[in-house]
């Protein structure tokens, strides 16, 4: 029997449904994601166990490489230590900007878009709904450095290459939301999957160097390599991380001031063709449907 | 249209086909999604070209393979997503039954559990066939690998991969039967296929495993590891059904399969029984 007094009660109880700061705005969507993380703690682990099988398979790989090209890239470590960064890199950008993409295709498949909209501001939502999965890329992130160096890849220590480090890993973030937020906005519109993120992701894969040095690729594809982030974003971490160099060596700062220009020049475009989509579908009326 | 008489086929054949036949029609419905894979391929095979060149010759003929990493990772990568996607596509159906509701309405229909699922594998074979297909002719084609193209050892190779699905397929009905009564994902599949794919060598000869003697056992119980070999001795160093390892790797898988396939239908029974009895076909 159901306790209809009950049901009243909770709702005519007087609670606090505006004014709060985006900061504990986002706090609650982290709190809401991790308790649901909890519920897939099982995929979850298994998920990082076969991300770390794949960077133990690059231990076994590394064995079998010629270091030759690596040091004519400008590359003093070995083969391993070069891919671990690349792969650990490559699965944070992939958690990064699918994570936008993810969240607004959710909220359309399970038909809670327009609720979700319409108790918080399309910024705070995307903002929430991303902070969580940051988090999670980072632990990732600092997870297969650690397994990459127990099995014998080396990083320096130097904290001023280290700090160069953390900053070169905010760019890369800042560098592909763009991407994710176009993603977004193709998502919701088209009503399919990712195919933004599905093309950027062969591109990213094929073309920033993630497990060989771009000086291997044709001279008439390297052009390419300019238009993907994470090409200076491994550029830049490799050689803060193997080389031991920092913001303040040219081949570093070059590489950090191309993605501060991409950052200046994607950003705007990509929430210029968000907002687009976004009045489009509420216009429409369907930002319920999927 | 409910009281029109139509056949319903007591075959065990046509209800299999009749499985296939209908999944096939939905899976080239999402023909945007089969565009967008297969025109990824090209990428993907080029990753592995470019990674090559960093390989030392010398290193990778130690192995016994030949000197070319892009027909090695080729036929390693494109070989494991073939066999994986047919074996995960029992359990993933199995899942979504559960998930949608339908289990009850599958298991209560005249269609036979036995053609049920034969006809669910037949569909994923054709799309990991598909697939597997594509990336061979990417790798031949655009980035002339030295694989063996003759007739003789292409469909050597082609037997010997049917029957490491075939051998490997015993793994999917015991994932199946686990599903089936915790209704939870399939983490047997997901370890087994983490495991296959980081000790049977699909990116790295095993040789290099010998240094670490767990590892190394392990990849010798995988029987996934034994398929893998055999296919690269045909279609890389030219060997044949008769030659000597490859004899060797068919008798392997043929254990398996006396070994897997008894205890899996058996588990898969055990399961299907149980849910019926506790009447928690329609739950999840």
């Amino acid at each position: 029997m159901v306790d209809a007094s009950g049901i009243l009660e909770i709702l005519r109880e007087r609670r606090r449904t505006g004014g709060l700061s985006l900061p504990w705005k986002i706090y609650a969507f982290i709190v809401r994601d991790f308790k649901t993380w909890l519920t897939y703690r099982l995929w979850l682990m298994l998920d990082v166990a076969g991300s770390l099988f794949n960077i133990a398979a690059y231990f076994f790989f590394s064995k079998i490489v010629t270091e030759q090209m690596l040091t004519q890239a400008g590359y003093l470590g070995g083969y391993f230590s070069f891919a671990v960064v690349g792969i650990a890199f490559q699965e944070y950008v992939s958690f990064s900007f699918n994570g936008i993409i993810r969240s607004i295709r959710d909220e359309q498949v399970r038909g809670t878009m327009e609720t979700v909209l319409s108790t918080t501001t399309v910024a705070t939502f995307l903002t929430g709904s991303s902070a969580f999965r940051f988090i999670e890329s980072t632990i990732f992130l600092v997870a297969s450095m650690a397994v990459g160096m127990g099995l014998g890849a080396t990083f320096t220590g130097d904290p001023a290459a280290l700090l160069s480090t953390v900053l070169i890993l905010v760019l890369l973030v800042a560098s592909h939301l763009p991407i994710g937020i176009l993603g977004a906005a193709v998502s919701m519109k088209t009503k399919l999957g990712d195919p933004v993120a599905q093309i950027f992701s062969w591109l990213t894969q094929l073309l920033s160097g993630i497990l060989y040095p771009l000086n291997i690729i044709p001279q008439w594809l390297r052009p390419f390599t300019l238009f993907t982030p994470l090409t200076y974003s491994l550029e830049a971490a490799r050689r803060c991380l193997i080389n031991g160099n920092n913001l303040l060596h040219p081949a570093v700062y070059s590489n950090v001031f191309y993605l501060l220009l991409y950052i200046v020049i994607a950003f705007p475009v990509s929430l210029y063709v968000f907002k687009r989509s976004f009045e489009s579908v509420r216009k429409d009326g369907e930002l319920g449907h999927y | 249209m409910i009281r029109s008489p139509y056949r319903k086929s007591r075959s065990w054949f046509r209800q299999a086909w009749g499985v296939f036949w209908a999944n096939s029609k939905v899976l080239f419905s999402y023909r945007t999604w089969m565009v967008t894979e297969l025109m990824g391929m090209p990428v993907s095979v080029a990753i592995y070209f470019f990674t090559g060149m960093l390989v030392s010759k010398p290193s990778l003929a130690q192995a016994g393979y030949g000197t070319d990493y892009l027909s090695f990772a080729l036929i390693g990568v494109s070989m494991t997503n073939f066999v994986w996607v047919t074996i995960v596509r029992l359990s993933h159906i199995i899942q979504h039954e559960i998930e949608d509701g339908t289990l009850e309405v599958v298991l209560s229909s005249p269609t036979r559990m036995s053609a049920y699922l034969v006809g669910q594998s037949f569909r994923g074979l054709l799309l990991g066939g598909i697939f597997f297909v594509a990336s061979m002719l990417v790798g031949t084609t655009i980035f002339e690998t030295s694989l063996r193209t003759d007739i003789f050892s292409l469909l050597s190779a082609a037997a010997l991969i049917l029957f490491t699905l075939f051998a490997n397929l015993g793994i999917g009905v015991l994932a199946a039967a686990v599903i089936l009564v915790y209704k939870k994902g399939d983490p047997v599949v997901f370890i087994v296929s983490a495991l296959t794919e980081f000790l049977s060598g699909v990116v790295y000869p095993l040789n290099l495993l010998e240094g670490f003697p767990v590892l190394h056992q392990i990849s010798l119980v995988l029987p996934y590891t034994y398929g893998l070999d055999g296919v690269r001795r045909l279609l890389l160093k030219g060997a044949t059904l008769q030659t000597s390892m490859v004899v060797f790797d068919f008798l392997v898988l043929l254990l398996y399969v006396i070994l897997l396939y008894p205890t899996a239908f058996y588990a898969f029974r055990l399961s299907f029984d149980r849910i019926r009895r506790e009447g928690t076909t329609a739950s999840y």
